[in-house]
């Protein structure tokens, strides 16, 4: 037995010990109850003493208290009840379920727990089995829909996809806008997108980086207990800098006491295949000029006198994936234990692509001495994934969806299933640089593998009934080794090509946190006090060795490179000290102001500037209990009103090493020095960015409860943007860093729901809609320039503009009449050959943003069957498709042969003639037309043609299951059994995009997301779910 | 009491944790992993700025081969040719321009703050005048695709556009005054020469070097600024310190990998097709007889020389006016210039060392045996030991049809494997352009210390030696043969070749012997056409051959100062998207409008610095596209 084993046994006993000893005081013993029966996981404390329990399985409870002293009896959902105890050493309690729920707690900011009715600031959580119940890999994508303000970006680059959420807008150009994600506290790096070995973004046009990933991806949704969204501003101050986007707080579950043993299974079997794909015309096949070619990867060939081939259908496959969680919870007197472990294996669509992830937990919490005055808190969390064959994505031959889409219609992919001649070379048709999918997937590998930990540990010590102290460490850690392999015979090498590296990562927080609390401080005022000090430290390094071409093919060793192999390094390290502050007073319970402050002092800013400050304000005022208890009444109809504001501001610091302009030092082919300059041009002088937030809303309930709306207004300024604005790369740098910029994102969020229905042995329905809009204006950018491109792809960009709304989409237009008095004024001005032709200049397309999202949830049960589904939609602006674009060109697009037909076409439209215009006489070809559109002007054409309404309204996500009554499970040790099925992305109800779905995004870590081109395409997913509890 | 001091105890933990650590921050943002200016000397940046300059594959596919070969008319291949942009070709060029750029302009600023220290070492000074050198090949490069660019360069602003002019007269006064401040007394340290691998630090080779791209650069001013061109000219010229010997030749080896060093035509799916551009110019000229230059088993095909091939009328296109356009050869040209098959393959020559095998993951290269398809017959040809070069162009469902072209490879002569295997040096200047300069310079009645002839056979001779044609020359010299275009190559030879040649054809279908006028292309750029054989067109179309395949940039650089030599029109069997003006009743005429350019800004420069993006355009004088002539080049 390991010296390890001993201390961790003897410090189990020492911790089982401690919670189960005895007060020499009074027991008192009951149980609590409701209409149905006992109540598990009522709160019972004793006022003004440290002392609390909760209720068992069977509802009891055992307590020590003094006679006189008052016992409080509470349980989310139910209103309190306070019992003063006298001589009666048994107390039962029926508790009355709150109408209004209000009393709901909900957990904030650093783990604050507070009472909703007291926020300044609108809040929305979603509980894990919200979560768990959409199957999707990523956890990130279960949030889609489900909250005002929210979009979720999800990444279509294979199982093992990054998914990116904003919140309220992009307040950034640069960065990735995203929410902090807080896990138990501790803030989970959630990386993002495409980078390579080094941590850099590439999202270029024709080779991005391949997606790998993001750090949310990680987590298994069903651990989580709940996660609360903090929109920005008030909600999120507390966390500073790195929440200036808003915070999603993810709770894990803690253990709870169960019926039976404790332990429940679950296990999902899912199938997915393509959702939706572009329309393809399957009249025309291989060649040119209505010729048939077999080299030709085009589709302006001949008709076909056969049926043209699913190239798409029958090359991806359906993907199966199955998940098994086990789990076991359980309370044992003081403690609570958590432990779950599941499996998840994902073999894509894609072949070749898959993602296995194993995720274990353990989370023990536990209160012990004298008067329960100690708690500890305990959790790891360990993570390993393993993703394959991550899909390559962009305009380039390693894309097999581009070969896929734009493969002649009369040729089979299935004739190339198997991917080598006898010789070992790829088997593919034509003599282009193409590649066949098919050696993609197995000869074209890449895999990564992270091990990951999270995990934290907190011990409270309370002084007394209205101050604690709190330590807190919590760490979040991972490795990352990658590894890609290409073999000989193709064009990318004619040897193969290999390369390894491996990141590492850590963060550690340590905080210290002193809570005070007190209502009834001076007469009906009550207050609270938080002050927390913490040290952030995080590194990351990264190391990767390309062998490029080797020398003995298919020999994958770093040495057996034909030149020197490339190693790279990469290193970040910094540290940010707070301190900070959360005061909260309330008046009699109805009116409640929050402030908080918060200090940073961050290693990666300057001497003068390392320090920052920033400070938020929120208050709520709940008008029904004011009226109530000032002895006023109701209207009948009226359960609850509220109305809320808040104003904070936040700061954000730098990444590390970002002051200093320093050299690379590197190394020629030959091994001799070389220096060079960084692409960035740093400026000691930066400053902390800063963005401010006002909100107000409000929400009020109806008709005891049954109805509800909460609404908000809000304004952000992101102002003193830490940006790179690139640069002329004549100039020394592609970019230079520097504070500018005013965004201003606002708009309105609005949650309706009702139930309908309410019976809880009947039928029940309850229905949400939640609807946002936000706009987010460019007030200013910088002195340098009034334009800010978020991404720019030959003739296409997508720019931030002063003055104009971010993400506004250039490209290039048809060639018109621009003359008022011509009565040809408007109409297309052609060439002498009858085709169009493009304008020249770069002008505003449209805008990438969307006027508004809504989401619509409806929940139905009927004694044991829930069904509930979502319809979601966004609603305005625009995406370039680049996509169509390709197949149009190619000739494979449905509109290439409109009904099926290639007929010589008369373009509408005039010719010059000399002195004015004259309608168009000369007839051309489907070929030269979409040719014309598709090549004039730049690689993306005449850019209006392929500008696209985003607007979709898609039935998200479909769910059925059924509760086995307890009347069934009886006599077997099982106590809970469920079964269920889920479908995602179950109907594009509406669409304007010939098929390409708008939320195919091109590169998930730009912000450039109005710009398509050969994403891989979305996902149909159905997902069958057995659970059952011991 | 007890709480209230535990609550001094906590905040006094915070404090003290806190603050403690705050004096390291100042360490922590120091990157262990970079070097400060006290830690880098301009040699390191001269070799990165030399190194990166060869081009990686990746930047050597997109500028080199796939935009200078195509407008420089060395392979066949469309794009560019046909006014087709790829702007992210341009993205990539521009980035990596302002890599060598700037790695250039870093070292020379370390270099003078060293020197202005007093830290500099002896030798830094004379580095920093090749870095000078050097960086002035490299903004005319740049310049000579885009036009206006900067002369101030990594100086941490966005520099200022200048005009073509400036920019020219820039170079010539960074040239001079570069070589003025060489020290040839210091001696530069062993170890330090493997920083130069042009020239190892030799300074005789930098001057020479520097007086040779004077001549290069001032002759580019012909047409547009004579006496600056003239004075520029003689000065560099006068020095008689020029590129003269192989041995002077600027040229960095090449190596096999993936790096910058790896050959720039290296890239397996690039066909590097002959193109007919210069096929017209190699048959015929010179006179040397196929039969001299080929191995006996290639001698049965060579064909008779008033033999222009097999008439395939709907599979080759005629909508163009390439002088061979139509035929097909099935068999060897009967006189050629010998260099032409030193420079490509022959279809089905596996014997030959230098025949290459790319892509060599199919076996098109090996497969001499395509056909023309005519419904649902199939004509079968085959290409062993033949000679053909496509005109370039749209050729509509002929070409469809026409499987040779579709394939290419193996079907038609294609670039040697030497240049293709990272073996080779590429060459940024040899021995002969100083001679076609001189000759031309001569020609114009420049004072060169030669004379034109003398110049224009040095030339030539040069060139034959680089390719081991040596043994030819003198008989080539004097030949007074013309080619397809009408030139010959005797010096003294002007006569004009006539507007047109009666040569003998078989029809393909049917296989009937017929006879053909073949004309004379009519080059309007030049002289409105009226001549194909003065001394200008000799020079040119012998530096257009010499060049192959190392100096693209400087052949499409010539066709845009004089029209010369002639390219053809590509064909419009199908309108051409970004040629707009070429159509069928102009087809036969030679247009600025027919040809690239320049390379319109990238996207990246236009979104990055708008302002400058402005200023650049009008000093562009016209507007940001590809057909837009620069300053120096023919206006119309």
């Amino acid at each position: 037995m390991s010296l390890f084993y001993k201390k961790t046994a003897g410090l189990a006993l020492c911790t089982l010990f401690s919670a189960t000893s005895l007060f020499a005081q009074q027991g008192i013993s009951g149980t609590v109850s409701d209409a149905k029966g006992p109540l598990s996981g009522a709160t019972v404390s004793v006022k003004g003493t440290a002392r609390a329990t909760q209720s068992g399985a069977d509802g009891k409870f055992n307590i020590q208290a003094a006679q006189g002293e008052i016992i409080r009896i509470s349980l989310i959902g139910y209103k309190s009840q306070e019992i003063v105890v006298t001589t009666t050493k048994t107390i039962n309690v029926a508790l009355t379920t709150d109408e209004a729920t209000l009393g709901e707690v909900v957990v904030t900011a650093m783990g604050i727990k507070r009472e909703k009715k007291t926020l300044g600031y609108s809040f929305q959580d979603v509980k894990g089995d919200q979560l768990v119940d959409a199957k999707e890999n990523n956890v990130a994508n279960g949030l889609a829909g489900k909250v005002s303000g929210l979009q979720v970006i999800k990444g279509s680059a294979g199982p093992a996809s990054s998914t990116k959420i904003t919140l309220r807008g992009n307040n950034s150009l640069t960065g990735d806008n995203q929410p902090l994600i807080i896990v138990d506290g501790v803030p989970l790096n959630n990386f993002l997108g495409a980078t390579n070995g080094i941590g850099q973004t590439n999202n270029d046009m024709w080779n991005p980086g391949t997606d790998m990933g993001g750090g949310l991806g990680d987590i298994n949704p069903e651990d989580i207990e709940s996660m609360s969204v903090l929109k920005g501003g008030a909600a999120s101050a507390l966390y500073g800098s790195r929440a200036g986007n808003g915070a999603i707080i993810i709770t894990t579950k803690s253990g709870k006491a169960q019926k039976g043993a404790g332990i429940s299974y679950s296990s999902t079997l899912g199938l997915e295949t393509l959702f939706m794909t572009p329309k393809l015309q399957s009249t025309y096949g291989q060649g040119k000029d209505g010729v048939n070619n077999p080299t030709s990867t085009e589709n302006w060939g001949e008709r076909l006198t056969s049926q043209a081939y699913d190239n798409i259908g029958n090359f991806f496959k359906t993907g199966v994936n199955h998940t098994q969680n086990l789990t076991f919870q359980q309370q044992f007197n003081k403690t609570n234990i958590y432990t779950s472990a599941t499996y998840l294996n994902d073999q894509s669509k894609i072949p070749g692509s898959s993602l296995e992830r194993l995720n274990l937990m353990t989370k023990v919490n536990t209160s012990f001495g004298p008067d329960d005055r100690w708690t500890t808190d305990v959790k790891v969390q360990y993570m390993n994934t393993n993703a394959k064959n991550r899909p390559a994505s962009g305009d380039n031959t390693s894309n097999m969806y581009s070969t896929l889409f734009t493969m002649p219609r009369s040729i089979n992919i299935l004739d190339f299933e198997n991917p080598i001649d006898a010789q070992g070379n790829m088997n593919w048709y034509g003599t282009t640089n193409s590649i066949n999918p098919y050696w993609l997937a197995k000869y074209k590998l890449n895999q990564d593998i992270r091990d990951r930990f999270l995990m934290n540990g907190s011990i409270q010590y309370k002084f007394n009934d209205w101050l604690n102290a709190e330590a807190r460490l919590g760490r979040d850690q991972y490795t990352t080794n990658y590894e890609n392999k290409t073999y000989a015979g193709s064009p990318i090498s004619a040897t193969g090509q290999y390369g390894l590296g491996k990141n590492t990562f850590f963060e550690n927080n340590f905080t210290l946190a002193l809570n005070a609390k007190k209502d009834n401080l001076v007469g009906k005022w009550g207050g609270a006090l938080s002050l927390f000090g913490q040290i952030m430290k995080q590194k990351s390094t990264g190391l990767d060795a390309n062998a490029g071409n080797l020398e003995v093919p298919n020999l994958f060793y770093i040495q057996n490179s034909i030149s020197n192999p490339v190693v790279n390094q990469s290193l970040a390290t910094k540290q940010i000290n707070s301190l900070y502050a959360n005061g909260e007073i309330n008046y009699d319970n109805y009116w409640f102001i929050n402030f908080t402050g918060r200090n940073d002092w961050s290693s990666t800013l300057g001497n003068n500037n390392r320090s920052f400050f920033y400070p938020s304000v929120s208050t709520s005022l709940v008008i029904s209990d004011m009226v109530t208890k000032n002895g006023g009444q109701l209207p009948s109809w009226l359960s609850f009103a509220k109305i809320r504001g808040s104003y904070a501001q936040v700061g954000n610091d730098l990444s590390s090493f970002q002051l200093y302009n320093v050299f690379n030092i590197g190394k020629d082919p030959n091994g001799n020095t070389t220096a060079g300059m960084p692409n960035t041009k740093f400026n000691p002088g930066i400053l902390s960015e800063l963005i401010k937030t006002i909100e107000f809303g409000f929400d009020a309930r109806f008709f005891q409860s049954r109805m509800g709306i909460d609404f908000a207004w809000y304004k952000n300024n992101a102002t003193n943007q830490i940006i790179n604005i690139p640069a002329d790369p004549f100039s020394g740098y592609e970019f230079e860093k520097i504070n500018a910029g005013n965004i201003q994102n606002s708009g309105i969020e609005v949650v309706l729901d009702g139930r309908i229905f309410d019976n809880r042995e009947g039928f029940s329905w309850t229905s949400s809609i939640n609807f946002s809009n936000n706009r987010n204006k460019i007030i200013d950018l910088s002195a340098a320039s009034d334009i800010y491109p978020l991404g720019s792809y030959d003739n296409i960009a997508v720019r931030a503009v002063k003055g104009s709304l971010y993400g506004d989409i250039y490209g290039t237009k048809f060639l018109r009449v621009e003359d008022a008095n011509s009565e040809y004024n408007g109409q297309l001005l052609l060439s002498g050959n009858g085709l169009p032709q493009s304008n020249g200049q770069m002008v505003k397309l449209g805008n990438q943003a969307p006027k508004a999202l809504v989401g619509w949830t409806n929940s139905f049960a009927y004694k044991n069957f829930g069904l509930s589904f979502l319809v979601d939609g966004r609603f305005g602006g625009e995406f370039y498709s680049g996509t169509n674009l390709n197949l149009q060109v190619n000739g494979s697009a449905e509109v290439t042969a409109p009904n099926g037909q290639r007929d010589k076409l008369l373009v509408d439209g005039v010719v010059s003639s000399g002195t004015g215009y004259a309608k168009n006489t000369v007839e051309t070809t489907q070929q030269l037309y979409w040719n014309q559109v598709g090549t004039t002007s730049g690689n993306f054409g005449i850019g209006e043609a392929n500008v696209y309404d985003a607007t979709n309204i898609r039935l998200r996500n479909l769910s059925l299951s059924y509760n086995f009554p307890s009347t069934i499970l009886k006599n077997s040790i099982i106590q809970r059994a469920k079964i269920s099925v889920t479908a995602n992305n179950v109907w594009m109800i509406k669409s304007y995009a010939n098929g390409v779905d708008p939320e195919s995004v091109f590169a998930i870590n730009s912000n450039a997301t109005g710009f398509e081109n050969f994403s891989t395409p979305t996902s149909r997913s159905f997902f069958f779910n057995v659970t059952l509890g011991f | 009491m007890k709480n209230f001091k535990s609550k001094i105890g906590i905040a006094i933990l915070f404090g003290s944790i806190t603050f403690s650590s705050c004096s390291k921050f100042e360490e922590i943002n120091i990157d262990p992993l970079k070097a400060n200016e006290t830690q880098v000397k301009i040699e390191y940046f001269f070799n990165n700025s030399l190194t990166g300059a060869q081009q990686d594959p990746n930047i050597a596919e997109r500028i080199f081969v796939l935009d200078w070969k195509t407008a420089g008319r060395q392979h066949m291949t469309n794009g560019l040719a046909l006014g087709t942009v790829n702007d992210d070709w341009s993205k990539e060029y521009y980035r990596y321009s302002a890599e060598w750029i700037k790695n250039a302009s870093k070292g020379i600023q370390i270099a003078n703050d060293e020197i202005k220290a007093g830290s500099a070492k002896d030798y830094t000074n004379n580095i920093l005048q090749i870095s000078r050198i050097w960086r002035a090949y490299l903004i005319s490069e740049l310049s000579d695709n885009f036009g206006p660019v900067p002369i101030d360069y990594a100086e941490g602003v966005n520099p200022d556009y200048k005009p073509v002019k400036d920019v020219y007269y820039y170079l010539f006064d960074e040239l001079k005054d570069a070589i003025s401040k060489i020290d040839p007394n210091v001696k530069i340290p062993e170890d330090v020469l493997k920083f130069d691998r042009a020239y190892g630090f030799k300074y005789d080779s930098w001057i020479r070097y520097a007086n040779s791209m004077r001549m290069r650069l001032a002759m580019r001013l012909s047409e547009v600024d004579a006496a600056k061109a003239k004075a520029e000219f003689e000065a560099a010229a006068t020095t008689n310190k020029y590129i003269a010997t192989a041995a002077d030749n600027f040229a960095v080896a090449e190596k096999t990998g993936w790096d910058p060093l790896s050959g720039v035509m290296s890239r397996e799916w690039n066909a590097q097709t002959l193109s007919a551009t210069l096929n017209n110019l190699y048959i015929g000229l010179g006179g040397i007889k196929s039969d001299q230059l080929v191995a006996s088993d290639l001698k049965s095909s060579i064909k008779d020389e008033n033999y222009i091939g097999k008439r395939y009328s709907n599979h080759f296109t005629t909508q163009t006016n390439d002088p061979s356009a139509g035929y097909w050869l099935d068999g060897l040209p009967n006189k050629i210039d010998p260099r032409a098959y030193k420079a490509f393959y022959i279809p089905g020559d596996l014997s030959n060392s230098n025949y290459s095998l790319y892509p060599s993951w199919t076996d098109d290269a090996k497969t001499q045996e395509e056909v023309l398809v005519n419904g649902s017959n199939q004509i079968k040809v085959n290409t062993k030991y033949t000679w053909n070069a496509f005109s370039l162009g749209d050729w509509g469902a002929k070409g469809t049809n026409n499987r040779l072209r579709s394939t290419l490879v193996g079907k038609v002569p294609a670039l040697s494997q030497q240049f293709r295997a990272s073996t080779s040096s590429r060459i940024f200047f040899a021995n002969w352009e100083s001679y076609f300069l001189l000759a031309e310079a001569a020609v114009r009645g420049w004072s060169t210390g030669t004379s034109a002839q003398q110049a224009y056979e040095n030339g030539i001779k040069a060139s034959f030696d680089y390719w081991g044609v040596g043994a030819f020359a003198s008989n080539y010299l004097n030949s007074e043969n013309y080619n397809r275009v009408g030139t010959s190559v005797k010096f003294t030879h002007t006569t004009e070749p006539g507007n047109n040649h009666s040569m003998n054809y078989i029809d393909g279908y049917t296989n009937a012997p017929g006879t053909v006028s073949i004309k004379y292309p009519v080059n309007t750029l030049y002289k409105n056409g009226s001549v194909r054989n003065d001394l200008l067109t000799k020079i040119i179309t012998q530096k257009f051959i010499a060049n192959l395949p190392w100096l693209p940039l400087e052949s499409w650089n010539d066709q845009r100062r004089l029209g010369l030599p002639f390219f053809e029109n590509p064909a419009i069997e199908n309108a051409l998207p970004n040629l707009p003006d070429l159509n069928a009743s102009n087809m036969m005429t030679s247009s600025i409008k027919f040809f690239p350019q320049r390379l319109n800004y990238p996207s990246s420069f236009r979104e990055a610095s708008p302002d400058k993006y402005q200023q650049a355009i009008s000093l562009l004088g016209g507007s940001d596209k590809v057909l837009t002539p620069l300053w120096w080049a023919k206006q119309k």
